[in-house]
């Protein structure tokens, strides 16, 4: 291959592109299945506001472990770097969540807001800090 | 740790794709050795030893 100095910087190797589809083929099933049950708690369906709260509540566990799983397919997956970059992120966002779910803890007990919606923003923002830790961390120099 | 790796690398006219291609790394990971933002492990920095045909001494400066 033509080897111009500086250009030819960005294009990813043969391991990262290979990782990337590996990824996809990971992550899909757990994020198909939470955004189907968001769907269907959010609409109600199935009696999933009733009779079967329960269940399609329990049900939340599926994609849980179906995306802890691709975690740590990811993890075996990456290299030394990769692996550390992952793990300093994911340290990040298991704080950051510590700490939305306490402060959840303390508004509800204030009967301040929704406890399951404080739960689900904080969840929402460790992952968003956890994304934005390996992305600026990742970067190359 | 100072290391000569992009020199190295200059001069066989590999990007660091085909080096990362060459130690099975991501690009990724040559470019944070190259940097200094991260220090190889034994069986990787024998590994670049090995690619770039030299002793381990030759590529990293303490």
């Amino acid at each position: 291959m033509l080897y111009i100095p500086g250009m030819n910087e960005k294009r990813k190797g043969t391991v990262e592109r290979a990782q990337a589809r590996q990824a996809w083929r990971d992550w899909l099933p757990g994020v198909a299945v939470m955004a189907a049950l968001a769907v269907v708690q959010e609409a109600g369906l199935f009696g999933s506001d009733g009779s079967a709260r329960v269940a399609w509540s329990l049900a939340n566990a599926i994609p849980a472990l179906l995306l802890g799983w691709a975690v740590w397919r990811g993890l075996r997956r990456a290299d030394e770097y990769q692996r550390v970059l992952q793990l300093e992120a994911m340290a990040l966002g298991f704080g950051c969540l510590l700490f939305g779910v306490f402060v959840a803890g303390l508004l509800d007990a204030s009967s301040v807001g929704d406890l399951r919606r404080s739960v689900q923003i904080s969840l929402a923002a460790s992952v968003l800090v956890w994304a934005a830790a390996l992305e600026l961390r990742g970067r190359a120099r | 740790m100072n290391n000569r790796l992009r020199q190295m690398r200059a001069a066989r006219r590999w990007s660091q794709a085909d080096l990362a291609d060459r130690l099975q790394v991501s690009r990724q990971t040559v470019n944070a050795i190259e940097t200094g933002r991260h220090d190889p492990s034994l069986p990787l920095a024998f590994k670049i030893a090995e690619v770039f045909e030299t002793k381990i001494e030759d590529l990293f400066i303490p």
